[in-house]
């Protein structure tokens, strides 16, 4: 699953009379699917937060975004292959696994963010490097 | 943002037919020059920023340090603005990425000036990657699977870009 939207090749919103979004950071407008990843990339952090923090578990509207992310509208509707789709179901199985196992939160949610940058390496690299910066590091001695 | 400048150049042409005077014939011509600028990212200036020519001749100095410097845009990525290219001189170039994919440029602005800010190094671009921006410009299948071997280069990540577009309307009189 990417967590920001892809954009590799193939036809241009124009091919398909699609409008871009207009927004603050992308001047030339986004997709659904790339104000999601946006989106995601929120909840993500929070779900962070929470785990670090240990007040609570991935975010309800984590889960939601990735479950959205089957139907959104792409920047390039070519990315949207079964291997797509299997990332997808992929990466929303571990964020439920994160949810079932309490007390091994922190790896679970490491395994999500690894498997957001192999998506990504697939599909869209450019935001690879600011997902990184989600992994949970071991606390400094 | 845009500027407005105003050029008058006065052309002088002379006609040497008699001995006692000299014809003098002006032409003036006024030139109306539209300068747009656009930021993009943190607002940085234009202020300090190294020619792409000063930039090559310091780059020992200046690599992996905050630096600042201004070249024509060669090439964006044609999906998103997520990255550019800038023409360092007539062989080099430079691929821009924007630091943290936390801002885009607009996708038509190849042919602009930009001047940017951020850290320089040269870097080794893998061949995946270098077919995927290959993927983003536009380019065939058949240039994209010709792309067989790593590329060492300069690359940049940009806290703040401007991009600058001089649009100029001649007015002859």
């Amino acid at each position: 699953m990417p967590l920001f939207s892809s954009c590799t090749d193939g036809s241009s919103e124009e091919d398909l009379c699609i409008e871009p979004i207009a927004n603050a950071v992308n001047t030339n407008g986004d997709s659904e699917l790339a104000l999601l990843m946006r989106q995601m990339y929120l909840e993500a952090a929070q779900t962070k937060e929470n785990i670090v923090c240990g007040e609570g578990n991935v975010t309800p509207a984590f889960i939601m975004a990735l479950q959205e992310v089957h139907s959104a509208v792409p920047t390039d509707p070519s990315v949207k292959t079964p291997e797509f789709e299997a990332f997808n179901k992929l990466l929303i199985f571990q964020a439920k696994a994160i949810q079932a196992n309490e007390n091994a939160k922190i790896s679970e949610f490491n395994a999500l963010v690894y498997r957001c940058i192999d998506c990504h390496k697939r599909f869209c690299p450019g935001p690879i490097v600011r997902i990184k910066k989600l992994e949970i590091k071991p606390a400094a001695d | 943002m845009k500027h407005l400048l105003f050029i008058a150049s006065t052309a002088f042409l002379f006609s040497c037919g008699t001995t006692e005077s000299s014809k003098e014939k002006i032409e003036e011509t006024a030139e109306e020059l539209t300068i747009t600028e656009n930021k993009f990212g943190e607002d940085i200036t234009e202020e300090g920023a190294l020619t792409a020519a000063e930039f090559l001749a310091q780059f020992d100095q200046i690599a992996a340090k905050e630096v600042k410097l201004t070249a024509p845009i060669n090439d964006v990525c044609s999906k998103k603005g997520c990255w550019m290219v800038l023409a360092l001189d007539e062989e080099q170039d430079m691929r821009v990425r924007f630091k943290d994919y936390g801002f885009f440029v607009p996708k038509d602005a190849a042919g602009k000036l930009a001047t940017i800010q951020g850290v320089a190094s040269m870097d080794t671009t893998d061949v995946a990657t270098l077919q995927h921006y290959a993927e983003d410009a536009g380019e065939s299948q058949e240039k994209i699977d010709a792309i067989t071997k790593p590329e060492f280069s300069y690359v940049f990540e940009a806290t703040g870009v401007i991009i600058k577009e001089v649009n100029a309307e001649a007015d002859s009189n």
